[in-house]
């Protein structure tokens, strides 16, 4: 059943619609929620009560819009109200996946390992970024939404996405330029 | 000086890309399940449907200060109504008959439950959240301990209702630590909405920060941190 339909149905009260609604998001979600607090349980918490507090805006939802900008925004809410709550900053725990697990490995086994270092070199960089910037990477890149999406996302305009993505990419240039270097 | 406009933001992006594809982030858990069940209890209790089901404009206290609004008007504007109706409400009104005075204590705590409605207060007997209501809350003591060793944990105000609803049973206890759990007992509250309980750290806990959480039928929880000594 189409996402529309399963949203017009939740709206009505049925939890079951809802649940499969939960189902197609909440990967996602979840992500979202971990990129943001950057900590598994937080985002586990924050990822449940955002669904539970998206059902009850449910009358809120514009029928026809986009479900997923509009419940990641809950779910990014959620999770940062919650680390700024617990007064801690987020750190960005990701792990890169070992050559070969995810895309083809190159060709060499030694220019497997350097490209191995300059991506955990590049993510540590993504994480010295300030929240704001860091988010709109994290979002744009690692979950893959568009710049129209994130911006829904973290609640401002397109226009700041666009900002900070550019001034975040400069930085990321000046470290990428450097692992060249080195 | 290392030149970075040798990378172009193409290229930037593309590798931004290409890390994210290889991102690997903890398992998802499955949440529709406890969503759904804790819908299903919301929407069970009675405070609930009264509360969140309405459309806004319609919703019990909108319409109770709607209400409120309309009989002021009406006195306002009618002398004669005024009259009539504030009779039995003036200082020194006694009833005349038997039906009168029985009616007077049930009209006093009628006015008492409108003025509580109108100031936006929810009404005792209706069974909705009292102004007094405490959420459920756990304490472990000692909050610092090492892996293995014995701490206890009280809960407080655990019942399945506010004000009165029975004690909470089956609640969950878990440890958690950096996308690890580890359940530690399922306790039912006594009558008094409580319960206290030994318990040990899980032998696998690493030194550092964790968190006991209390998880209700419902999927409600409440948690207290810790901290797991080396």
């Amino acid at each position: 059943m189409e996402e529309a339909k399963l949203a017009e149905r939740a709206r009505a009260g049925d939890t079951s619609a809802y649940e499969r609604l939960v189902r197609i998001h909440q990967a996602v979600a979840f992500r979202a929620a971990y990129l943001a607090t950057g900590d598994a349980t937080e985002a586990e918490d924050a990822t449940q009560e955002a669904f539970i507090k998206a059902y009850r805006s449910l009358d809120r939802f514009r029928p026809g819009a986009p479900f997923r900008p509009w419940l990641l925004a809950i779910v990014t809410n959620e999770a940062r109200n919650r680390r700024r709550s617990a007064g801690r900053r987020a750190k960005l725990s990701l792990q890169v996946a070992a050559e070969g697990q995810v895309l083809p490995t190159p060709a060499s086994p030694e220019a497997a390992v350097v490209a191995a270092e300059r991506r955990e070199e590049l993510l540590a960089s993504v994480g010295e970024l300030s929240e704001g910037e860091r988010l709109v990477i994290s979002y744009r890149y690692f979950l893959g939404l568009s710049e129209e999406e994130t911006a829904t996302t973290l609640g401002c305009a397109r226009g700041t996405v666009k900002s900070r993505g550019s001034r975040a990419i400069a930085r990321l240039r000046k470290a990428m330029a450097r692992e060249e270097d080195a | 000086m290392p030149d970075d406009r040798r990378l172009s933001d193409e290229e930037a992006e593309r590798r931004l890309r290409d890390l994210g594809a290889r991102m690997e982030y903890p398992p998802t858990p499955d949440v529709a399940s406890a969503v759904r069940r804790r819908l299903e209890e919301e929407e069970r209790s009675p405070a609930y449907r009264r509360t969140l089901r309405w459309p806004p404009f319609l919703a019990p206290r909108w319409t109770a200060v709607a209400a409120a609004l309309v009989v002021i008007c009406v006195l306002a504007l009618s002398p004669t109504l005024r009259n009539t109706l504030s009779g039995p409400f003036a200082p020194g009104f006694q009833a005349g008959s038997e039906a009168g005075s029985a009616a007077k204590p049930e009209s006093g705590a009628s006015q008492d439950r409108h003025k509580q409605e109108a100031a936006g207060a929810p009404a005792a007997d209706q069974g909705e959240a009292a102004p007094n209501c405490s959420p459920a809350s756990i304490e472990a003591v000692p909050a610092r301990a090492a892996a293995g060793a014995k701490f206890r944990l009280r809960g407080h105000d655990f019942s399945s209702g506010c004000g009165g609803g029975p004690p909470s049973r089956d609640v969950a206890i878990l440890f958690r630590q950096d996308g690890r759990t580890w359940k530690l007992k399922t306790l039912d509250a006594d009558r008094n909405m409580a319960f206290e309980a030994g318990l040990r750290v899980p032998a696998g806990a690493e030194p550092g920060p964790a968190r006991v959480q209390a998880i209700l039928r419902s999927g409600e929880r409440t948690e207290e941190r810790f901290i797991v000594l080396r």
